[in-house]
């Protein structure tokens, strides 16, 4: 089986996926990697071409799940919490078909919630041996200083350990930017002692220093594997974390570690013969869930080659349609949201929408039926949730606009708040013509499936309006459908005009 | 002696569960007392289980509104669904008359419903007063204090259900009544003024403990868990709010506190999907409890047995309140496969469980969790034995109570 691995680039240089990519490759033929930074991507070479990998392991890059779905690809998603963690539901529902190996439960219960296909998994790194464990005489802690934007900082940990740390061995690396000064008052302490390493190639200052603690404060607000905690204790060191997962998936509340709630953290008595037995457990929970992630590894082979094939297959993806997808995603929240509402999810397939289990179902449903308001602001044609909904007949998103790519095309929204005169209203579709047309184009126009204009379309490059007049519309839903017509070849194929949708937004007329 | 027996259970819907399982024990302890036994389940329980046990589908579904079945995929979709009580009981009541017409029911036969639902009783009791006592068929009823309760108009059914038995006892119906735990046997013959035998479930499995040791000798069946092995407690059965999920952490918590090194490890199964999200943080602390399995919150049979082999200890912290006259299939399962459960007292199963001696009876979560490290400490020999005595008394009580209610 020849398979493609894409991953995020920003692990080439964590290589935190070091330990399943060397497991997919030893398992499997043929492994092909690629790297994609989400923030400037680029074209992927697997959705274009012939084919010729049998199945796609998409590592953190979920949100591609869709496009190689529809390409044909069995397709398997390793998803991160940190990364994942804020997606809608539609994100989940729209990779049915997907296989997923979970490295978080909470993300592995979504995914079951959506319907999809999940196996979740426990890492754990091989622990040291009973005798090379730390003692506790006094707390030393440790805590690499990766996220000092989110305040996980000494000063902070001053505010929930304060004098019962002896020390704090500050690993100064943060993941952006430069490492901080421990004299600034928004970062430093001064109720226990401080030493202070960096990344350098010759020595791993950091492991040195974890060999020398106990206590160990994790250094994110989550984790998509946590191999710092891990690390931690397979290591024996008390694990300190923000109760969020995947911390809270490895971190049972003081009975193997320590959860904190990073909003509202007070003080924290650890009497010392607690702290040893806590960090006792964690490490025997290293002990026996290594083991298990020795059994595992199996597992996920199996999981993996017993992915199905799609059932929903479009075929070629269009490098537009791609792009548009990786723009809704950089966009954001809703505008990703949007896309998938509009274009991935498939609310009239009824077999996967069972699946669905019934609260989320009936959630989302429910949220489906809302349209968004047209009013004289007005909304676009591209991914971004300002944008009409129910597109059709369109190719080539991006945020705020998209060409014709159909003889007919079509939209929804609903009406936003007119007088009762709503027949001196209209709905002015702003458009750019992009090339010159050597045929003379009309277009017919229906509301709510009365036709309401014809008229015919600029023959030129340039910016215009298409006014329909919003005669006696009842309610307040709006399905607008455009249907072009080549006024001069009547028995021929014509191609297309190059016509660009940006906006819609309602005019009301004065009388 | 009846000839034919239409063992029915409307609710028998679910792949997984007690239903399915149960539908299949009662209609093999049956067997000895009639000509043919012809089960009966609903029409939306999955064909290939229908096929794998060999029951007949003639039951529409009449409890959506409580039990969900369409995330299922292989499920019929185009269940009919019906709004208000009267429709619901119409569909029973047709359901049941075609059954009555397609099999010619007469009163050399007879109809049991192991685990009595309110629609499929009032469904049965329609019919049944359409004929003449002399021509309708002995109708055998037991209830076990679940789904007898439930309408779709939020009324207490067995009020309701009572009040139509009472009318059809008094007009000569041949009707026998039992129920499965000895509180709600006493709380029904209160209710109807009539005697109510106790029909706990079948025995089935085979006494199995040796299989927890493969190749087990007399030494390893002597040996002292505390030692040096694992000694697996389990809650098998759908993980629910009403059996004690929300207790699971405080044991499984303070026991690994005491046993940081994984002496006792611990196998629950989780809450269905559909109730599962709002308890996503709790359930999160349940897997970072080391030493603790999560299984999702359906498990096929085979898996269940798999659970039930490995298994060395039960625990059932069930909600007294809610179990105040209901029986546990899962302490049946364990009583017949040979393994100890604990549970907490005020169920209307604790009884069986002392009078057996099939386990231990506890007041309070600190004490279940001592009583588990009783039963870590506890040589297996003793276990074996006692569980084995527990199992004779018990296999002979139910078999007797079955004969007894089919009225040998």
């Amino acid at each position: 089986m020849k398979i493609l691995f894409l991953d995020h680039a920003f692990h080439k240089k964590t290589k935190s996926n070091d330990f399943f990519l060397a497991l997919i490759k030893s398992n499997f033929d043929s492994v092909d990697v690629e790297y994609i930074d989400p923030e400037s991507p680029s074209e992927i070479k697997a959705l274009r071409g012939h084919r010729i990998h049998d199945l796609v392991i998409l590592w953190q890059l979920d949100y591609l799940a869709p496009l190689f779905l529809a390409a044909g690809y069995r397709t398997v998603v390793v998803p991160m919490y940190d990364a994942s963690a804020n997606m809608p539901y539609e994100h989940w529902i729209g990779m049915n078909g997907a296989s997923f190996v979970n490295f978080s439960r909470t993300l592995h219960e979504r995914v079951i919630a959506a319907g999809g296909r999940s196996l979740p998994v426990k890492y754990y790194l091989p622990p040291v041996k009973e005798e090379q464990l730390p003692t506790f005489n006094e707390l030393r802690g440790i805590l690499w200083m990766r996220r000092p934007q989110d305040g996980l900082t000494p000063k902070f940990v001053q505010s929930m350990l304060g004098e019962q740390l002896l020390s704090l061995h500050v690993h100064n690396a943060p993941d952006d930017g430069e490492p901080r000064s421990l004299n600034d008052p928004q970062y430093g302490a001064s109720a226990f002692q401080i030493k202070e390493s960096r990344w350098s190639r010759d020595s791993n200052a950091y492991l040195d220093a974890l060999s020398k603690a106990n206590v160990f404060i994790a250094p994110r607000m989550s984790e998509g594997i946590g191999m710092a905690m891990l690390e931690a204790f397979s290591r024996g060191l008390l694990v300190i974390a923000n109760d969020d997962a995947v911390h809270s998936e490895y971190v049972a509340n003081w009975i193997n570690g320590i959860l904190f709630n990073r909003d509202n953290v007070g003080w924290m008595c650890i009497p010392l013969d607690m702290a040893r037995d806590m960090a006792f457990c964690g490490w025997c929970g290293a002990v026996s869930g290594y083991q298990e992630w020795l059994d595992t590894r199996r597992q996920i082979v199996e999981f993996i080659k017993d992915t199905p094939e799609p059932t929903s297959v479009s075929g070629t993806i269009s490098p537009a349609y791609a792009t548009a997808l990786m723009d809704a995603y950089v966009l954001g929240g809703e505008s990703y949201r949007h896309f998938l509402r509009e274009h991935v999810v498939d609310w009239n397939n009824r077999d996967a929408l069972q699946k669905v289990a019934s609260p989320l179902r009936t959630l989302i449903q429910f949220e489906t039926q809302d349209r968004p308001v047209l009013d004289e602001e007005g909304l676009f044609f591209g991914t971004s949730s300002r944008s009409v909904c129910s597109k059709f007949g369109l190719k080539a998103y991006d945020a705020f606009s998209a060409i014709l790519a159909n003889d007919t095309m079509g939209f929804s929204a609903k009406l936003g708040n007119i007088n009762d005169e709503a027949h001196d209203t209209n709905i002015v579709l702003h458009c750019s013509m992009l090339e010159e047309t050597q045929d003379s184009w009309s277009v017919l126009v229906h509301v709510n499936r009365e036709c309401r204009t014809r008229l015919s379309l600029p023959t030129l490059p340039g910016e215009f309006d298409i006014r329909i007049p919003l005669n006696w519309v009842r309610g307040n839903d709006l399905d607008v459908i455009l249907t072009f017509l080549n006024v001069r070849l009547e028995d021929q194929i014509a191609d297309l005009p190059q016509l660009r949708f940006h906006s819609v937004r309602l005019e009301e007329l004065s009388v | 002696m009846e000839c034919r027996a239409f063992v029915c259970d409307p609710v028998c819907v679910l792949p997984y569960g007690h239903n399915v399982v149960g539908l299949k024990y009662f209609s093999d302890a049956i067997k000895p007392f009639f000509c043919e036994i012809i089960p009966i389940a609903s029409r939306s329980l999955p064909e290939h289980i229908s096929l794998k046990y060999g029951f007949e589908r003639e039951f529409d579904f009449y409890y959506h509104k409580y039990i969900r079945l369409d995330k299922l995929d292989d499920l019929a979709t185009d269940i009919p669904r019906y709004r208000g009580h009267d429709t619901m009981l119409e569909a029973a009541t047709r359901d049941v008359y075609n059954i009555f017409a397609k099999h010619h029911i007469s009163t050399n036969d007879a109809v049991i419903f192991p685990c009595v639902d309110y629609y499929g009783a009032m469904g049965l009791l329609a019919v049944l007063r359409k004929l003449n006592p002399e021509n309708a068929p002995t109708v055998y009823l037991r209830f076990i204090g679940v789904m007898e309760n439930v309408t779709s108009f939020g009324g207490n059914g067995l009020t309701i259900i009572s009040k139509e038995l009472s009318a059809a006892l008094s007009d000569g119906y041949k009707i026998k009544l039992c129920a499965e735990t000895p509180a709600y046997a006493d709380h029904i013959a209160e209710v109807l003024g009539v005697t109510v035998s106790v029909v706990p479930y079948p025995v089935h499995a085979e006494f199995d403990r040796s299989e927890r040791y493969p190749g087990a000798d007399e030494k390893a069946l002597t040996r002292n868990c505390a030692n040096n092995c694992v000694f697996n407690v389990a809650c098998p059965g759908s993980a629910r709010l009403d059996k004690g999920y929300l207790s699971l952490l405080e044991i499984f918590t303070n026991i690994r506190r005491r046993d940081p090194k994984q002496t006792i490890k611990f196998v629950t199964q989780t809450l269905p999907t559909s109730e599962a999200l709002p308890y996503a943080n709790y359930t999160n602390q349940l897997y970072a409890t080391p030493g603790v399995k999560l299984l999702p919150s359906s498990v096929s049979e085979e898996e269940m047995n798999t659970l039930y082999k490995q298994t060395d200890l039960v625990i059932l912290p069930y909600d007294p309140v809610i179990y105040k006259y209901r029986g546990s299939a899962v302490f049946m399962e364990c009583i017949s496969r040979g393994i100890p459960v604990i549970a907490l007292d005020g169920s209307a199963f604790c009884s069986q469980i002392r009078y057996y001696g099939a386990g231990t009876v506890v007041s309070s979560i600190g004490e279940l969790i001592e009583y588990v490290f009783r039963y870590r400490d506890m040589p297996s020999k003793t276990i074996s034995t006692r569980m084995l005595q527990a199992r004779h008394r018990y296999s002979v009580d139910s078999y007797s109570a079955i004969a007894n209610w089919i009225g040998l």
